[in-house]
């Protein structure tokens, strides 16, 4: 806490001259100073953050199309028709079930290899740097090299199976396994960046209370449920956070991966939301997407932060 | 004065000159004389000045595809021009997008960002949305009386993408036509005669029960292009047709439907047709026989290709000549300014001329819109088998159905995604239909 509001604050001025001062670590300041501080930070944000969510509820409350000379003020009809229709029903299903297992198996993938890591005496950093690769990759870019993976036809994981004496699959052209590619792909451009995030976790925990509680007897398993995932539960929460929220703003890989199909089976929100304000035109409709995508994703948020009740702090 | 300049004798003097102290009398008389003769000289000398500062060429946006295939015509396109019509300049705004929802979508941001377009590219199928968004000027006026313009040296089957409710919006950049691409070695090795090509559905599927024993995938109907364009044409050879020109009937769902539906389903099923979007790259892979695609292709197709292309008219139920249906774009007028009108028409104009249809023809699989234009390639490619096939087409185009209102693209969808699961087996034919249609109707 570095502000502290001073004594006389809410109480009558003791007399000309003496003013409300704020307690700014060991100086006092005047109470106008914080606040002008923190307004270029608020400008921005208002600026790049709450305006657009404004303006884009602006329009979702409009039958306007992109580029059209005009526009009709319609209430809350294109939420109504959002809600009733199968396609939202159905993209919300498709990116709760992309999300959920893209940030389990991100988390896993990144904690296990955070605890082999952990352990290695020589070439952490060069596993590190080669698992983060593909955070930094340009996903559509990615997606387009992951689509021939997939290729029916001349793509490497039939060539696998082929190999194997097994039969193609038309990885793409069917639901489960097109969802399972969707999935595939996030989660191998997740796991690089949760794992970062773990092993700065794992740096947090004091050596004295693994070293200790090896002296008394705990085993791996032991140290590991009691000792370490309750340390970086933190972490943890943060992981689940951060896999989540981009998994559900994963768009582009999806777009190039599949575009949504085989029909409709891995549309999830953030595609829909480009479908009908880029391909359909119906601006109003979309942006009435977008703020349901945006308080989905606060809502999962914040159901995420309230399990920090369970968290063990240090 | 003379230790800052220093140096040789005669230089010392000509810095001196500039550095020589002035008064301010006769830096005001000095000034007054140079002001003087800044205005008065281009009044005297009025024809000099025009020759030193020509008039600025006015400036045309055109927001235009910039892929590949699409460059290779359209860059030759604006070079003729402008050199034909120095007066005007082609400021092009490029846009690397995959179809021509996604080019319309740029256009239409256009008008939304303030900086709209004045001259764009379009598909066939947009010129209703186009029209619709009240930023598409309607032609007819201004090319009324214009001598310039002979409306009868251009195929009227292509002048009628251009119109809604009666009124001329889009002048035809290029056309294109569906097409049967088949591949030669495969052909030879399946021990089929590549002279002789199947002309009716039975005959193709035969064929591609052959290539597939020899190891090849069978055929590709382009189904994924725009959702509905195969999927018309194959309905208008059974005798049906998508829907009445006023959208009030949809008639797609009808036995028609359910037959072309039926046909490339039993494909899928027997093994004889991949289930892809990824047409042109699956085929010039060389592991598929027969690609039903676009015209447009019939330059970049053969030149991906390690083997021989030929191409045939498609297939028809019965061997008739096909009807085809006619895809590709145009150009629509979208500046408000008056006097820019008159340049951008020059623009749109030159595009239907022979000249310029002739470089479009050449550098892409498009037909022109000129007459004289088809009439020169002709002449040009007398012994090009696969291009006399291509300009065969010209005359046999049908429109390509655009549907009104604002769920426009959004129906072309719904059609597109019902093919897909038909073909995969999640639906039969018949309740896929029925379900679409239903769909639309509502819709509509």
């Amino acid at each position: 806490m570095f502000f502290k509001v001073g004594n006389n604050v809410g109480k009558p001025s003791a007399g000309a001259g003496v003013r409300s001062r704020v307690q700014f670590g060991g100086a006092r300041i005047s109470p106008v100073v914080p606040f002008v501080s923190i307004t270029p930070v608020l400008l921005f944000i208002g600026i790049f953050i709450f305006l657009p969510v404004g303006y884009s509820f602006l329009l979702s409350i409009q039958d306007y199309r992109l580029g059209f000379s005009t526009s009709k003020f319609i209430g809350l009809d294109n939420y109504v028709e959002l809600f009733h229709s199968d396609k939202f029903g159905n993209a919300l299903k498709n990116s709760l079930i992309a999300s959920t297992a893209t940030s389990f198996f991100s988390a896993g993938i990144g904690l296990f290899l955070a605890l082999q890591l952990s352990s290695l005496r020589k070439g952490k950093l060069f596993y590190q740097t080669v698992f983060f690769i593909p955070v930094t990759a340009t996903m559509a870019a990615m997606a387009i090299v992951w689509r021939f993976i997939f290729h029916t036809e001349f793509g490497v994981m039939n060539a696998l199976l082929l190999q194997l004496g097994l039969g193609k699959v038309s990885w793409l052209q069917l639901d489960a396994t097109a969802m399972m590619a969707v999935i595939l792909l996030s989660v191998w451009s997740s796991f690089g960046y949760a794992l970062v995030l773990f092993l700065a976790g794992f740096a947090g925990i004091p050596r004295s209370i693994i070293e200790a509680a090896t002296i008394d007897g705990a085993g791996y398993a032991d140290r590991f449920w009691k000792i370490i995932l309750p340390l970086i539960s933190p972490t943890t929460i943060f992981v689940f956070v951060v896999m989540t929220v981009r998994a559900l703003e994963n768009f582009d890989a999806i777009r190039v991966l599949t575009d949504g199909g085989p029909a409709t089976a891995t549309q999830t929100l953030s595609h829909l939301l480009y479908q009908e304000g880029f391909l359909f035109f119906r601006t109003g409709f979309a942006s009435a997407i977008a703020i349901v995508f945006f308080l989905l994703s606060m809502a999962i948020s914040k159901i995420q932060l309230i399990a920090e009740r369970w968290v063990h702090y240090e | 004065m003379a230790s800052i300049v220093g140096g040789k004798p005669e230089r010392r003097a000509a810095l001196e000159f500039f550095f020589q102290e002035v008064t301010m009398r006769a830096f005001f008389i000095k000034s007054c004389l140079v002001a003087l003769l800044t205005m008065v000289t281009p009044w005297v000398f009025p024809a000099g000045t025009k020759e030193q500062a020509p008039s600025k060429p006015a400036v045309v946006t055109f927001h235009r595809f910039s892929t590949a295939a699409h460059q290779a015509y359209i860059l030759p396109l604006i070079a003729a021009f402008e050199k034909k019509h120095p007066e005007v300049k082609i400021e092009s705004v490029e846009h690397s997008v995959p179809g021509y929802e996604a080019l319309a979508q740029k256009i239409l941001l256009s008008f939304a960002s303030g900086s709209p377009a004045d001259v764009g590219q379009t598909g066939y199928t947009l010129v209703r949305t186009m029209v619709e968004s009240g930023k598409a000027i309607a032609l007819d006026e201004t090319l009324k009386g214009d001598a310039s313009f002979d409306r009868n040296a251009l195929y009227k089957s292509m002048m009628d993408l251009g119109t809604v409710d009666g009124k001329l919006y889009m002048l035809p950049l290029g056309t294109s036509t569906p097409i049967m691409y088949y591949n030669v070695d495969a052909f030879k090795k399946a021990g089929l005669d590549p002279q002789k090509p199947p002309k009716t559905w039975v005959e193709l599927k035969t064929a591609a029960r052959k290539l597939k024993e020899a190891g090849y995938e069978g055929v590709l109907w382009g189904w994924s292009i725009t959702g509905n364009w195969i999927f018309q044409t194959m309905l208008e050879n059974l005798g049906g047709r998508i829907a009445s020109p006023d959208a009030k009937s949809v008639d797609f769902a009808g036995p028609e439907g359910e037959k072309a539906l039926s046909y490339i389903r039993e494909l899928v099923e027997e093994g004889l047709m991949p289930v892809t979007k990824d047409l042109v790259a699956t085929f010039t892979s060389g592991k598929l026989g027969i690609l039903i695609e676009s015209t447009f292709q019939r330059v970049a197709i053969p030149q991906k290709s390690s083997f021989e292309v030929r191409l045939a008219p498609i297939p028809t139920p019965n061997g008739d000549t096909p009807k085809v249906v006619a895809g590709g774009n145009g150009v629509m007028m979208h500046t408000q300014d008056k006097k820019l009108q008159k340049e951008t028409l020059k623009f749109m104009k030159y595009i239907v001329t022979e000249e310029a249809g002739f470089i479009v023809a050449e550098n892409s699989g498009y037909l022109p819109a000129a007459r004289g234009a088809v009439a020169t390639l002709r002449k040009k490619y007398p012994d090009d088998r696969n291009y006399s096939i291509v300009l065969d087409q010209i005359e046999r185009v049908t429109p390509w159905f655009s549907w009104p209102g604002k769920y426009g693209t959004e129906i072309q969808k719904i059609l597109m995604d019902m093919q897909e699961s038909v073909f995969l087996g999640k639906i039969s034919p018949r309740d896929g239909l029925n379900q679409a249609a239903e769909k639309i109707k509502k819709l509509l």
